[in-house]
């Protein structure tokens, strides 16, 4: 999430600013990298029920994707709205 | 004469700009702050960041590669003084030209006339050098007082409680949180705080701060008990700053007055945020919210009305706080509201109150229930109907009702 909004990337609205409180950085997980992320908790599930786009196997909220080395080429989509 | 210049670098300010350039603005954008950063995330000052948790660098909204490519013009540690309709600004770094003028100055603390309230170690929290003033004082403290239990004062008291410090909130209303939350909501978190060890004193008012060598010492509440402390806040609500558009005859005494677009009565000066007061499409009524989700979408909609677009501001009011272990999110607006029904276990910690009118949901406060809240968002801007049984039935879908 911070990714998008420190370098001015479009379309992650980001409201809450990474606080699991609004569903607003909803991006879709390039599948090669899915497994690679930690797993959706209950809080992360409830908000990602309720994103704007569609949900996919491969939602997932980025304010909950902590960039690491490990995570370097990491490719996301990013859906038509956020809300 | 030309550009947008706009007063004031927050949610508001940051908002109005990005939205006037995506709706096609192609002049100049020039933002004055009196600060001397970039527009940040203010919820974390009263919570991880002064835990430590959430680091400086996290806390822009946007980097500054935003700024330069949406030509975005930031001038920091410059003050507004006085606007005239003629088109400029006068500020404390000289004059700027406007064609169009957003004012985004939001609110700063208010504060008591107590004796004592100028003492070293008495404190407010608006922004991010109080926070920094606060985070630096904390190694240092043992006992703090926290006056006002309204949302900051209440995040700060978690905070600080967390932290291992002894926290005492002197609120003057029967419960906290009264002008925001139902009676329900107020009685969960105030035993919350006695469980996590905080000091509540409701219907309780300050008599005067106690300092020696020009340092705070205790606080004497009105019924003559001395509450030792190192470290006062004050955090008994926000005051709309509308100097400058009340010069010019735009304002009341609760903001400065929009309609649904963020526009003012002089056709080329806007406002939103904090300091706005103007028509709320949920409310049906005029409202001042204090608050990031009102600041961000008024100021969308503000923006787009300085490009010459019409995108009216119709988001369902919504706030969030976390306090210790309690998530808590609200929506809607619950005055007006006849019943309030639980959904959910408050024994659990894991519930929402549903504020409801006739067979309408007006608003819910979640606990630790993010689903209810974020369905609530989509489902109070519709028209629907529910019965309270339905409402306080965990197997009845709330879903169902969107459709």
């Amino acid at each position: 999430m911070l990714g998008a909004t420190m370098n001015g990337v479009p379309g992650i609205d980001a409201d809450c600013g990474g606080t699991l409180s609004c569903a607003t950085c909803h991006v879709y997980v390039d599948a090669a990298w899915l497994d690679r992320l930690p797993p959706v908790d209950e809080t992360e599930n409830d908000l990602l029920e309720n994103v704007a786009a569609e949900r996919c196997a491969n939602s997932r909220l980025s304010c909950q994707i902590v960039v690491t080395d490990e995570l370097d080429g990491i490719a996301v989509n990013i859906p038509d709205r956020q809300f | 004469m030309s550009g947008l210049v706009i007063v004031g670098g927050s949610y508001a300010g940051l908002n109005i700009a990005s939205s006037a350039r995506q709706n096609g603005y192609s002049d100049s954008i020039t933002m004055l702050t009196d600060e001397a950063c970039l527009p940040y995330n203010r919820p974390p000052l009263s919570k991880g960041f002064l835990l430590g948790g959430v680091e400086r660098e996290t806390l822009p909204l946007r980097g500054e590669a935003f700024y330069r490519d949406n030509r975005i013009d930031v001038v920091f540690g410059v003050r507004a003084t006085q606007i005239d309709r003629a088109g400029y600004v006068d500020t404390s770094r000289g004059r700027f030209d406007f064609a169009q003028l957003a004012i985004a100055t939001g609110t700063r603390a208010k504060l008591l006339p107590l004796s004592g309230a100028e003492l070293d170690g008495v404190v407010t929290l608006r922004s991010l050098a109080d926070a920094d003033l606060i985070r630096e004082r904390l190694p240092g403290c043992g006992a703090v007082v926290v006056v006002g239990g309204g949302f900051i004062g209440l995040e700060l008291a978690a905070s600080m409680a967390k932290s291992g410090l002894d926290v005492t909130v002197i609120e003057g209303l029967d419960r906290v949180l009264a002008r925001v939350m139902g009676a329900t909501m107020s009685r969960y978190i105030e035993a919350e705080f006695a469980r996590q060890g905080v000091k509540l004193l409701c219907r309780s008012g300050v008599e005067c701060i106690e300092g020696s060598a020009g340092r705070v010492n205790a606080v004497y509440t009105t019924d003559g008990l001395r509450h030792a402390a190192d470290l006062v806040v004050l955090a008994v609500g926000a005051v709309p700053n509308i100097e400058l558009a009340d010069h010019l005859g735009l304002a009341s005494s609760n903001g400065v007055l929009v309609d649904g677009y963020g526009r003012t009565a002089d056709p080329r000066i806007f406002s939103a945020g904090d300091c706005a007061f103007g028509f709320n499409h949920f409310a049906g009524r005029p409202v001042r919210l204090e608050s990031v989700q009102n600041a961000t979408d008024q100021g969308k909609a503000a923006g787009a009305a300085i490009a010459g677009r019409e995108i009216v501001n119709d988001t369902v009011p919504w706030f969030w706080s976390d306090q210790f272990d309690m998530k808590l999110q609200m929506v809607g607006l619950a005055q007006g509201a006849e019943r309030e029904v639980v959904r959910g276990s408050i024994e659990s910690g894991k519930f929402s109150i549903f504020y409801i009118r006739g067979e309408r949901i007006v608003a819910i406060d979640s606990v630790n229930s993010v689903s209810d809240h974020v369905l609530g968002r989509k489902l109070l801007a519709r028209d629907h109907s529910v019965s309270d049984a339905e409402v306080a039935d965990l197997s009845f879908n709330l879903r169902s009702l969107l459709s």
